[in-house]
């Protein structure tokens, strides 16, 4: 993942500067990307579509078991739940039917699809959010500070760590934490977003929030942070051997504002590749965590939808998780062109 | 190149290693004790000491009581709707409830029901007998989802007529006892006549009017529903100001926050949660038989309602002997104590014992226990000899058969390598395979399939289950897939047929002669092999919430989460108050009382007729309460192992 | 190599062209390994490995596959470290120790099988679309771009929703768990061979031999295929890893095969049955094990990676 994440950024900006020399303008580049992402969400759409029509689902037969529903019937609910008319038909519904935002009835809730992910879409921008601020301001400065320091005591004991918790399965994680602090001290609850009763509205709301909040959080940041820091740090090392940081330095220039005005922000493109790519997944990722805490965000969503198992919504959330990824690697594409210099004289 | 640097790096990894091992080093401390030593508990809980707090594992789909599918759906239905009648928590006989008398004309046909009066909706609209014949119009129309949802209650109802503000009169097509344990959830009219047909099974029913002890004040999905209490309730107000359903995704998440106090129930634990819940203070186990059980079902010979042979079982299965060696060679205690950790016992036949009078147990020399020798001699009789490998061969056949189960299910995944351990000691090749139950689901329709683990929930009115093993439940339709029925064993058998239709129309200790004829039928005939009955472990915090009604009325009866029936929720209260707040209540007649040391002694004041009546009721409940409790502490103490 | 250094030092002089390749090869891979040994990582991660697949493959001598079978197993249920059970007994009463022992086995069947699969695809795909991007054709072009496009999409389909699809529809089984994982892996093995192939592509020798008349399958698989494969191991030893902890997280939401114990396994039966009884081991030791090997492949796909690329050895 690192590796390819890497490399895949390392291409980006090739292709960037490749681009950019060779005479394309931005505008033209821009839109280019931003066709290209179209199409891709409208090959996810087809796939999405056959893949849930491929599998076996047929609400009718569910709620007709046990009792003869006559042909007309069982059409009749079908119908409800948009299935039984020819593929092609089903198709062109689909996608009329997605561009307005309507994905369906629940087969388990028995409303609309983007309602069921609507309710849980706060607490998993709330999760996933809050962790990646954090894991993206300590992971960027410890890698910062490591890569500088190439070789000291922090850099080896930042690695080190670094590496553990990228070995490490995070629902384990979640697992020990939730033992340890919820079970053994009951310093943070064992699941869900809120108390009751205790909770509450205002600040005290918040602060029953915020304490729901931490384990799954504390998780989520932990598993990033490692990886965010050992790519800053490779890059940053990858940067202080550039000639120009060489020309500074024999320039007379002080080390910190070498750091800082060249070495950092140049080495930081990588990282903000990785971030931003790393966003998209994040939001499918959390699943795990999420069942370990019983967070109701996406990732339980499709959990429970999986084993009922839900089609619409599971066929909801994948597009959902789908676009997440599409717009995360447009915007970083976007960000790339922005910041990289090289692409921004040309 | 650059490695001038002297420090080795394996350093960073052996770091890396040292922090596993101090965590696996912490294990053993970790370990230590389950009960947290030293830590006080919570005096009062997180959440306020009136609000009841119940941790499941299943979760609510939704207040639509026309398409609900969990136990936690029905839970939440039985709360905030009324039916006519309830199954008594004493002796499962009618109880009153929205119809406060019934009567039934001479030829059995015609019932007359009286509605309670001054019952208000929870918008302030009355109930009277519109509302209720209203609902059963609705849930008579054939082929409607409210008919199919319905079915088991009103299959007979031909008619349904308000004949007076507060009378409703119901005609049968023929003689149906049951019609005084009508569970059906009365829906008000005017709610309700805006939702078509067409709209019905989508309708969200968001914040639901009813007339029952709660009302829903919340719904998250995936996360709660929150109930208050209805200070109107016409059966008393209940003793807790607010009632939570939490869902949780794992027990073991359950088991630590009834520890913590953020929860007062816990419903779903497993055994060994369950066990590690033991000397935990103020916390009470329950070990409850319930009218779960498992079964290794068998495929007799899969075929549609029209006779029409379907999928590739095994024939040898149709054999009866084959089935009867293999129940032969089950050892069901020690999938008792294995498996359910000692909570549950030894099954028989599809009635469970929790139901006394419908539960037919086998005589012992017909009962089939644990004889690998038996079972070996029945198939040897049969034609099958121990062949190469030690798989039984008969007309160049060896007897190898599929066993298939839900992979979701511990249990399940439990039970099937003991089932495959014990069929090839008795030379049966056994291919297990587990899969998702909506894949079984579909083989189990087709046909396609030779044996699997599943299991039931039994009601207190047995006759679903009984129609499960008719002819007339066996698939129908036509290939690539078959509309399933509810026979998963394509058993088909006449007599047992034309029981099942005498039992419908008969009462008493007639109909409970006919519910036991037909299970020794289906037990000489083994389309099932029924494995445990469960138990349902239940844990609750008995040091904070009092006043339980269980059902059945026993120490160990199901606390919540009753077969069909909702007695606790209304009978509850926090502890440290007085019995008199809930007692009163309709069905809390036996319920656990205080604990003695709050027992509020009355005021000085002059001693009259009905105080001196009061009392002795007082000291007679709390003389009754006290022994339930002090036999109820010792059951927490001691082993419960089978 | 000139011919007349084998003269000097009394070897007989060789002759064959292949013979020539081999004894490149072998002076090769002599410096790699001296260069890797400089690399205390990769030492102790290789050895940590070595040490691992050692217990996979010698797992019958170290414990008896009888302590795998429930029906068999007597000792206490969620037990502390015992005599018998140093790492204390799961809630069917079978040995911790046993259950990790063998299920090193099943975790790294499925680490290896899934690689196997996904760096077969990643690969071809790759070199396909590295080579014929070269080409100075429409056609070339256009296959490098469809590749690509294909590449990309596949990255950005979510891979665990996906997984858990696929794992669901199919059933929970071995063979199903390594096809999941391994289709679902190759788009990153992908897009780093084709970097590395178009970069072999401008090596001088590839021109003499398209000079040469050489097809386009000579030339993928004698000349790009053996230059690429340094850095396609590299890959695959981290992308173990990856597929390691993949299996471990299908496992833990219940789409493993719940008759094998692999580590995954062992991590889902704690998870629902362990939690806060007598034996936290049962929890402790699947992850730490875990930890341990990842980490090994980590390291040995790193110190790899170092030895064949001189730029990032600094690191």
């Amino acid at each position: 993942m690192l590796e390819g994440a890497l490399a895949a950024a390392q291409e980006l900006r090739g292709e960037e500067a490749g681009a950019a020399r060779g005479g394309a303008g931005l505008a033209r580049s821009l839109t280019i990307k931003i066709v290209s992402a179209i199409v891709t969400l409208f090959f996810v759409l087809v796939f999405n579509f056959f893949l849930f029509r491929v599998l076996p689902a047929d609400p009718a037969r569910n709620l007709a078991r046990g009792t003869a529903l006559t042909a007309s019937q069982m059409a009749a609910v079908n119908r409800t739940y948009g299935l039984g008319l020819p593929l092609p038909q089903q198709f062109w519904n689909y996608l009329v039917q997605t561009l307005h935002w309507n994905l369906g009835i629940s087969f388990e809730y028995h409303i609309g699809v983007s309602r069921v992910i609507g309710s849980a879409l706060w607490p998993t921008i709330l999760l996933v959010g809050s962790s990646t601020v954090f894991s993206t301001i300590i992971g960027v400065w410890t890698g910062i500070r490591g890569g500088w320091h190439r070789g000291s005591r922090f850099d080896k004991t930042s690695t080190a760590i670094n590496n553990t918790l990228y070995a490490m399965p995070d629902f384990w994680l979640g697992m020990v934490l939730l033992i340890v602090f919820a079970s053994k001290w009951f310093i943070f609850p064992e699941g869900g977003m809120h108390s009751f009763g205790g909770g509450g509205t205002g600040l005290a709301g918040l602060n029953d929030l915020l304490w729901h909040l931490t384990l799954p959080c504390i998780v989520l940041t932990l598993v990033y942070l490692a990886e965010y820091s050992l790519v800053m740090r490779s890059s940053l090392i990858d940067e202080i051997g550039s000639d120009y940081l060489l020309t500074a330095r024999a320039k007379g220039l002080r080390d910190a504002m070498v750091r800082r005005r060249h070495a950092v922000p140049n080495a930081l493109l990588p990282s903000i590749t990785l971030i931003m790519l790393n966003l998209g997944f994040v939001i499918s990722g959390a699943i795990t965590t999420e069942t370990v805490f019983s967070w109701p965000g996406l990732g339980l969503l499709s959990y429970n939808a999986l084993n009922f198992p839900d089609y619409p919504v599971l066929e909801g959330a994948f597009l959902l998780f789908s676009a997440a990824v599409i717009a995360a690697n447009l915007i970083a594409d976007l960000l790339l062109t922005v910041l990289d210099p090289r692409v921004r004289q040309a | 190149m650059l490695r001038s640097n002297s420090r080795p790096h394996w350093r960073l990894a052996a770091a890396g290693l040292a922090i596993c091992a101090g965590v696996a080093a912490a294990g053993p401390a970790l370990a230590a004790s389950a009960a947290p030593v030293g830590r006080a508990m919570p005096a009062a809980t997180a959440h306020g000491p009136t609000t009841f707090v119940v941790g499941d594992t299943a979760a609510v789909d939704g207040m639509n009581p026309y398409v609900g599918q969990t136990s936690l759906d029905f839970e939440v239905y039985g709360l905030i709707y009324d039916d006519l009648t309830d199954y008594g928590q004493l002796d499962y006989s009618a109880q009153p409830r929205l119809a406060t008398s019934w009567s039934v004309s001479k030829n059995q046909l015609i019932w007359t029901y009286q509605i309670r009066h001054g019952v208000k909706w929870t918008d302030g609209v009355p109930l009277t007998a519109a509302d209720v014949a209203y609902t059963f119009q609705r849930d008579i129309q054939p082929g409607s989802v409210e008919f199919s949802d319905n079915s088991a209650y009103v299959q007979n109802i031909t008619s349904v007529k308000q004949t007076g503000p507060y009378t409703v009169v119901m005609t049968v097509s023929k003689p149906t006892p049951n019609m005084d344990k009508l569970i059906v959830p009365i829906l008000p009219k005017h709610i309700w006549e805006h939702v078509s047909e067409k709209q019905v099974s989508t309708f969200a029913n968001s914040n639901p009017v009813g007339s029952g002890a709660f009302i829903v004040t919340k719904f998250n999905i995936n996360q709660s529903v929150e109930l208050k209490a209805n200070p109107n309730y016409w059966g008393g107000k209940p003793g807790i100001s607010k009632l939570v359903f939490q869902n949780f995704t794992n027990p073991s998440a359950e088991a630590i926050a009834l520890k913590n106090g953020s929860i007062d129930f816990a419903e779903g634990l497993t055994p060994a949660l369950f066990n590690s819940l033991k000397g935990v203070p103020g916390v009470a186990l329950n070990n409850a038989p319930s009218g779960n059980w498992d079964e290794l079902a068998f495929n007799t010979g899969a075929q549609t309602v029209t006779n029409k042979p379907i999928g590739n079982g095994n024939p040898a299965l149709r054999d009866l002997n084959v089935r009867l060696a293999i129940s032969y060679a089950l050892n069901r205690p020690q999938l008792v104590s294995k498996v359910l950790g000692g909570y549950g016992s030894p099954a028989s036949t599809i009635i469970p014992p929790i139901y006394p009078q419908f539960h037919y147990t086998p005589p012992a020399s017909a009962t089939y226990n644990y004889d690998p020798q038996k079972a070996g001699q029945i198939l040897t009789a049969d034609g099958w000899k121990m062949g190469p490998g030690g798989v039984r061969v008969k007309n160049g056949k060896q007897l190898s058969l599929r066993l298939y189960w839900g992979s979701d299910s511990p249990t399940y995944n439990a039970d099937a390598p003991f089932i495959q351990a014990w069929l090839s000691a008795i030379g049966i090749k056994v291919a297990v395979t587990a899969m998702s139950t909506s894949t079984l689901t579909q083989d189990i329709g087709n046909g396609q399939y030779d044996m699997f683990i599943w299991g039931w929930g039994v009601e207190p009115n047995p006759d679903f289950q009984l129609s499960v093993f008719t002819c007339a439940q066996r698939s129908a339709g036509s290939p690539p897939n078959y509309t399933p029925g509810w026979s998963d064993s394509f058993f088909c058998n006449k007599q047992y047929d034309t029981l099942y239709l005498a039992q419908k129309s008969l009462g008493g200790v007639a109909r409970e002669n006919v519910v036991k004829q037909m299970q020794q039928i289906l037990y000489a005939n083994e389309p099932y092999a029924l494995l445990t009955y469960d138990n349902d472990p239940q844990a609750y915090r008995s040091d904070l919430f009092t006043g339980f009604a269980p059902q059945p009325d026993a120490r160990n009866g199901l606390m919540l989460f009753q077969e069909v029936s909702w007695w606790s929720y209304r009978c509850l209260r926090p502890v440290g108050t007085s019995p008199s707040l809930t007692d009163h209540n309709i069905g809390c007649q036996h319920e656990i009382g205080a604990p003695v040391q709050t027992v509020a002694a009355s005021a000085g004041s002059s001693i009259s007729g009905p105080m001196i009546g009061g009392i002795a009721a007082a000291v007679v409940i709390l003389g009754l309460a006290w022994l339930l409790l002090a036999r109820r502490r010792s059951t927490t103490t001691a082993d419960e192992r089978e | 190599m000139s011919v007349q250094t084998e003269t000097a030092t009394g070897i007989p002089p060789i002759s064959s062209g292949r013979q020539i390749a081999w004894e490149r090869r072998r002076r090769a891979m002599a410096k790699f390994w001296q260069e890797y040994r400089k690399d205390r990582d990769g030492m102790t991660g290789l050895v940590v490995l070595v040490l691992m697949i050692a217990v996979a493959l010698a797992a019958p001598l170290l414990a008896s596959s009888r302590g795998l079978n429930p029906t068999l197993a007597t000792y206490p249920v969620n037990a502390a470290p015992g005599w018998h059970y140093p790492l204390g007994t799961d809630s069917d009463g079978r040995s911790v120790l046993t259950e990790l022992i063998w299920g090193s086995r099943i975790s790294l069947l499925i680490g290896f099988a899934a690689t196997l699969l996904s760096m077969v695809i990643g690969a071809v795909i790759g070199i396909v679309a590295g080579h014929f991007g070269t080409l100075n054709s429409w056609f070339g072009r256009q296959t490098d771009n469809v590749l690509m496009r294909f590449t990309d999409w596949f990255l950005v389909v979510p891979f665990l929703p996906l997984a858990i699809v696929l794992a669901r529809t199919l059933g929970p089984s071995l063979h199903v768990i390594i096809i999941v994982i391994g289709i679902t892996s190759w788009p990153g093995t992908a897009r780093i061979i084709r970097a590395q192939a178009l970069a072999v592509e401008t090596r001088p020798y590839l021109e003499r031999a398209r000079a040469l008349g050489a097809g386009h399958w000579h030339q993928m698989s004698k000349h790009v295929l053996p230059n690429v494969m340094p850095l396609l191991l590299a890959n695959t030893i981290l992308t173990v890893a990856g597929t390691i902890l993949s299996e471990t997280t299908l496992s833990f939401l219940g789409l493993g095969d719940p008759t094998r114990a692999s580590w995954g396994e062992m991590l889902n039966g704690a998870f629902n049955n362990g939690v806060g009884t007598g034996n936290s081991l049962w929890l402790i030791a699947p992850g730490v094990a875990i930890i341990v090997v990842v980490m090994a492949f980590t390291l040995v796909g790193h110190a790899l990676e170092a030895v064949l690329n001189p730029k990032l050895r600094e690191r």
